[in-house]
């Protein structure tokens, strides 16, 4: 019997009932009275559901989709060509990709320009050093040549007496 | 939908006003209110036309156009509950809407009758917004759209048996609700 009652719920939700449904529908009340009241709220509730009002829909809702549809494919301008399409597409749709890659090439071109600074300096660096120790090794040249006449003139003291009428004479003068 | 995937402006206009109302109520009833909901209404029918192509023939286009419609109004309600905000237009619409109810349409229904179905609209209203996405989902298109059981379960991916014991909790828990409406005395 309750099959039965559910079934026809089931069907008065979705068409009207045939007489022979509303035959079966009556006879199953008059077994079971307490079912009159269930199918009365049953389609109460329905009828409340259905009378949900249509929501106010705006004139221009077809305009609306037709602009960001058919017509914003007419409206697209003509595809531009190489350096420009490249820059246009870059600026449109990738634009956080160009700032990242303008941002790593600066970053690239900084290093290699403060690297290229360094191994100058260091060059320069090498250079002046070189020219230092050459400097320093003609002067450490005369300083033993003048060492060694000193040291002559030291031995021709000692081995010699000194001309004493000559030593006096550039005394005298 | 075939002229409308050859680029038929016109095969389109006709399909949006043939659907564009259910789309608007489903989206409304199952998001809660007005605001944006002819945006994503629109949004619907924009994503028709991008996806015209991947649209097959043999299954049926209210399915497929629902399909949208039901994701595109789940997505509204979640990115609502990720970022909720009182906005104030839900304050003027309200405040509108009890203006406009000051008018009563004395021509077509009484003045108690009219408050009587107004309270009741509310408090529909308000029992769909309480029920859960789903149930309210597969109700409204049960009930609303006149979409099979079979229909609802495509596009809700779930069983037949799922979908069936989905409105059959919609349903009783709106009874419950509504249980002042739905006595044979406030019926007639």
């Amino acid at each position: 019997m309750r099959g039965s009652f559910e079934q026809l719920i089931e069907k008065s939700r979705k068409k009207t009932l045939t007489p022979e449904d509303q035959r079966l529908l009556e006879e199953l009340f008059a077994q079971d009275p307490t079912l009159k009241s269930q199918w009365d709220q049953e389609r109460r509730l329905s009828q409340i559901l259905a009378s949900l009002p249509q929501v106010p829909l705006s004139e221009d809702f077809n305009q609306k989709v037709l602009q960001q549809t058919f017509w914003a494919k007419d409206r697209r301008p003509a595809r531009r060509r190489g350096f420009a399409s490249w820059m246009s597409a870059l600026s449109e749709k990738h634009w956080a990709q160009a700032v990242a890659a303008v941002c790593v090439i600066s970053f690239v071109t900084f290093g290699a320009y403060l690297q290229h600074n360094q191994v100058q300096k260091i060059r320069e660096t090498a250079d002046a050093l070189s020219t230092v120790a050459n400097t320093a090794a003609e002067i450490a040249t005369v300083q033993e040549s003048d060492l060694e006449a000193i040291q002559i003139l030291g031995e021709y003291e000692q081995g010699s007496s000194i001309d004493d009428d000559l030593w006096l004479a550039m005394v005298s003068d | 939908m075939i002229r409308v995937k050859n680029g038929d402006a016109l095969a389109f206009s006709i399909l949006m006003d043939r659907y564009k109302q259910a789309v608007v109520n489903l989206v409304v009833y199952t998001v809660g209110d007005n605001i944006d909901s002819e945006d994503i209404a629109q949004h619907v029918f924009i994503r028709v036309y991008r996806n015209a192509a991947t649209y097959e023939v043999r299954s049926k286009f209210t399915t497929w156009l629902f399909t949208i419609a039901k994701n595109l109004a789940l997505n509204e309600i979640r990115r609502r509950k990720r970022h909720p905000i009182d906005s104030l237009d839900v304050v003027e619409q309200e405040e509108d809407y009890t203006k406009t109810k000051q008018y009563p349409d004395t021509k077509t229904v009484a003045p108690d009758d009219s408050m009587m179905n107004e309270e009741m609209q509310k408090c529909l209203k308000a029992a769909l917004e309480g029920l859960p996405e789903r149930q309210r989902l597969s109700l409204l298109m049960f009930q609303e759209q006149g979409l099979s059981y079979e229909e609802i379960s495509e596009i809700l991916e779930i069983s037949l048996a799922s979908t069936k014991s989905l409105i059959f909790r919609a349903r009783d828990t709106l009874k419950k609700t509504l249980k002042e409406y739905l006595s044979s005395e406030s019926a007639t």
